[in-house]
């Protein structure tokens, strides 16, 4: 090992045009750990090398060994911020496999929560986002305004975060009035803080410096790429789980689908306040309109043989899983495929530099916080090794052995 | 375009190869003759559509349903041990899903790549290769993606024959 | 006897010690100020109101363990710490702070304690550089290029000060402003505002914390350092920051001056000394609270497009003025 790494060095010596900035795996430009390896030419970026093994946890499959209701359980935990979506993505196959719908009452808690959790997750990314331009002042308001979200999510499921509020056949809790009076209220003072902080990301000139311009991913290359989520629509193109393959009633509540046309991290800025905005909306609808009745329906504990393709759009894109039962308690094959991991490619490409399109090292930090990571969400394979062996760093029990010398 | 729509364009195109059709309606069991490999099939309940095609014309249909029928998103790659065969289902599509079946041996598992026609299939390809030991022809980069650095090579987590190590406690517990 | 003050005067007050207490407590201000405008509280625990936090940081940090890795070059590595020290309180030790005069002072010490910036700024580059580390190499090359783009504005605006006051001599730019009762700051606002702007990138604080940003490049030129070494960077930069307000205070405000009952001069100028420095400092904490990073090339070019024609532009006034 030490003599790779000193021939490495002794290259690099001698007056050497590239060398390769690591970010990764531990970095504090990402709250997860990946790997991307920059090619760099003074503050240049000519290349990236993606590798995003690190969070590798086996769950797709663990979930062939347990059975459905024990699942839930599992699913939640793939990602601590977009469990909303997972619970209700992996509920929703679990319930197309049945065959059976759930009561419309619990439809709309369903849809109240999912963008309550998708306002949680946007605003944090605000903050994360501002925090990666060295703007501290923005992360601090406007993560002191998710405690409202993170309260309200609190009254109604338990938790602040993980909310475990999902089954099979609907939902578990209700939804008394008095707390629907207190998400009026929240709603309120969250409509008038978010408008505030678009008219700060809109004017504030070093905001403006930072984004505008950078990150650059054209609607061709998007589309090619298969980009989701919001940096898809950021580029300018319409598409939205809710709108073209409605679940739980995103066919009966109102919404718009924002796109904006800058195609760089501004814009995603900017969709991503926007779509917090429409939340609240669609919040207030669901305030309004909710029917009364029950709230679950039991379902047996296996379902039929059959396979069923179940999305969501969760606050990163869109989550989509696939689930295939040969008739037992245990799924016979799950797969699920997270936001993030398609936009990989997309930010590839939004962090090589072309012709006409320069990407520094300052950019680095906030084009990939504008795809909004979440990488525990992205590696879910089995690992289950304990010698981690990397071909520079010792494997964990020599790294054990050194540290006790 | 609906549902119908699209299972009857493909019925058209590649009717020859058809033995059996089955339309449930949403909710409604489905035969078991999903597991019987060697029958094209197309299943279709609501914006969602099962086709199941033979290795032969696999690369066509995507071709087809890509460029002609506009289904140019690819959300997933599913990669399925059923312990006879390795089935590789592409999900495609923006409205309507259409998840295209198509089934391998596993004494020889390879199938042609649809990087040419989606490039955003590639890191999907290189989890399935990770995880299910399927090469691809003509991917531009089939390496390790999934599965972390220094694991075996030959051996493939999501198959039914790999039997995860369980974790032996450290101490008895008396 | 006279020999005898000298040294309690450089060592302790106004000297080292003063220095080094007073840099703590600017800290704590600075932290204090910038929390409340975020909306949260700052240090709170060590001392009434936190006020002890600082030098409780200081004190864990000596106490940490001092890796040095193989690669570096060691005796640079080692010095450049004490260097960056030295070199800022000479600066400190050269402002009029009990008197009209410090305790450095000769004509033409102005140039003197400019260039006293630019020599830690080189140091900071040597650290980033000896660190064999590429964030560390990046974070140097920012500083330099960073240095590029503050220094000629901020030269530019100290000496138009000089002009106005017809002497490169502080003392004399202090006495003037004592004598005549009017500050400097008048007919060099501009300067001021400029100065006000160079000095938060000299002192690498945001906007303009480029080489140094957690971010992006871990923690840049400081990235390799740690134990001793850093708490002694750090020091420097609390004690930079001081400096750098007071020769604001210094060249634009006048400096320790103001009403004065003769006899009572040794109270009554430090006083105003630190009154005035606390104004400079909620304006450079205010400043940090307010803007996110710019990068490198925004910063330079900003420098070089707008400061520096203002900069001119200051000294055409003042040549007009005199």
């Amino acid at each position: 090992m030490q003599e790779e790494e000193l021939q490495k060095m002794e290259k690099k010596s001698a007056y050497e045009l590239f060398f390769d900035i690591p970010v990764g795996p531990q970095h504090p430009a990402l709250k997860e750990p990946a790997f991307f390896k920059f090619r760099v030419e003074g503050e240049r970026v000519v290349g990236v090398d993606v590798d995003v093994s690190y969070n590798h946890r086996g769950i797709e499959r663990a979930l062939e060994d347990r059975n459905y209701i024990q699942n839930i359980y599992l699913i939640e935990r793939i990602c601590g911020i977009c469990n909303v979506a997972h619970t209700l993505c992996y509920a929703q196959a679990v319930e197309q496999l049945h065959g059976k719908e759930i009561p419309p009452r619990a439809n709309y808690i369903r849809l109240m929560i999912e963008e309550l959790a998708r306002i949680h997750s946007h605003t944090l990314w605000l903050g994360v986002a501002a925090h990666e331009i060295g703007f501290d002042t923005l992360f601090m308001y406007v993560w002191r305004d998710r405690e409202v979200v993170m309260d309200l999510i609190e009254m109604l499921t338990g938790n602040r975060v993980t909310t475990a509020i999902n089954t099979i056949g609907g939902v578990r809790r209700d939804v008394s009035d008095e707390a629907k009076d207190k998400v009026n209220k929240g709603m309120n003072i969250l409509e008038e803080r978010l408008k505030y902080y678009r008219k700060v990301a809109l004017n504030d000139p070093t905001v403006n410096a930072r984004c505008s311009g950078v990150g650059i991913l054209k609607p061709r290359d998007a589309i090619k790429l298969c980009a989701v989520g919001p940096t898809l629509r950021a580029s300018g193109v319409k598409n939205d789980v809710r709108r073209d393959d409605p679940y739980t009633l995103h066919d009966e509540v109102p919404f718009n689908v924002i796109t904006f046309d800058t195609m760089d991290v501004f814009a995603r800025v900017l969709v991503r306040i926007d779509e917090t905005l429409e939340s609240v909306n669609m919040i207030r609808y669901c305030l309004d309109h909710m029917p009364n009745g029950d709230v679950r329906i039991k379902l047996p504990l296996s379902p039929p043989v059959g396979e069923a393709v179940s999305r969501v759009e969760a606050p990163r894109g869109e989550l989509i899983h696939y689930a295939r039962s040969n008739g037992t308690k245990n799924p016979e094959r799950y797969k699920v495929r997270t936001p993030t991991f398609g936009n990989i490619p997309s930010v590839s490409e939004m962090l090589t530099s072309k012709s006409d399109y320069e990407v520094n090292i300052a950019d680095i930090p906030i084009v990939l916080a504008s795809i909004d990571p979440c990488f525990s969400c992205t590696a879910r394979m089995e690992f289950r090794d304990v010698s981690k062996g990397k071909t520079w760093i010792w494997s964990l029990k020599e790294l054990k052995a050194h540290c006790k010398k | 375009m609906e549902e119908n729509e699209v299972s009857e364009a493909l019925k058209n195109k590649f009717g020859k190869k058809i033995l059996e059709i089955e339309i449930p309606k949403k909710g409604e069991k489905v035969a078991e003759d999903m597991l019987i490999p060697e029958i094209m099939e197309i299943k279709v309940s609501k914006r969602r559509v099962f086709v199941t095609v033979p290795i032969e014309i696999y690369k066509e249909v995507i071709r087809y349903l890509v460029e002609e029928l506009g289904f140019n998103h690819v959300q997933t790659m599913t990669g399925l041990d059923t312990g006879k065969v390795i089935e590789i289902m592409p999900h495609l599509g923006r409205g309507i899903t259409i998840t295209v079946r198509t089934r391998i041996g596993k004494d020889r598992p390879v199938l042609s790549t649809i990087t040419d026609l989606v490039p955003g299939a590639s890191l999907h390809e290189r989890e399935i290769n990770d995880l299910l030991g399927v090469v691809f022809e003509g991917h531009p980069n089939l390496t390790r993606i999934i599965v972390p650095e220094g694991w075996p090579k030959g051996v493939y987590p999501l198959r039914k024959d790999y039997i995860p190590e369980q974790p032996k406690p450290i101490r008895e517990v008396s | 006897m006279n020999f005898l003050l000298e040294l309690l005067q450089i060592l302790v007050f106004p000297g080292v010690l003063f220095a080094i207490g007073l840099a703590f407590v600017y800290e704590w201000l600075d932290r204090k100020i910038y929390a409340r405008l975020q909306n949260r509280v700052g240090p709170l625990y060590t001392g009434p109101s936190g006020i002890l936090q600082p030098f409780a940081d200081f004190i864990k940090l000596l106490a940490k363990e001092d890796i040095v890795p193989n690669e570096v070059d060691k005796p640079l590595f080692n010095a450049l710490p004490i260097f960056a020290l030295t070199l800022s309180l000479t600066g400190f030790l050269a402002l009029p702070i009990t008197d009209l005069r410090g305790v450095i002072s000769f004509n033409g010490d102005l140039i003197f304690l400019i260039v006293l910036m630019t020599l830690i700024c080189i140091v900071i580059m040597y650290s980033g550089i000896s660190s064999a580390n590429r964030f560390s190499t990046v974070g140097a090359e920012r500083a330099a290029l960073q240095l590029l783009g503050y220094e000629i504005p901020m030269m530019l605006s100290a000496i138009s000060i000089g002009i106005l006051a017809s002497s490169m001599w502080v003392y004399d730019i202090v006495s003037i402003q004592a004598n005549s009762g009017w500050f400097l700051i008048s007919p060099g606002i501009l300067g001021f505002a400029i100065f006000v702007l160079c000095g938060q990138a000299e002192l690498e604080r945001i906007p303009f914390d480029i080489p140094e940003a957690e971010t992006e490049i871990v923690a840049g030129w400081l990235t390799e350092f740690s134990g001793r070494k850093l708490a002694l960077f750090r020091l420097t930069k609390d004690v930079e920051l001081l400096y750098l307000s007071g020769l604001v205070v210094a060249l634009f405000l006048g400096g320790p001056s103001g009403p004065v009952m003769p006899g009572l001069e040794f109270i009554l100028y430090p006083l105003y000394f630190l009154l005035k420095t606390l104004f400079v400092l909620f304006l450079l904490t205010t400043l940090r609270a307010l803007f996110a990073r710019l990068r490198i090339d925004q910063m330079v070019n900003f420098s070089w497009k707008y400061l520096v024609p203002i900069a001119i532009l200051q000294v055409l006034i003042v040549r007009l003025v005199v």
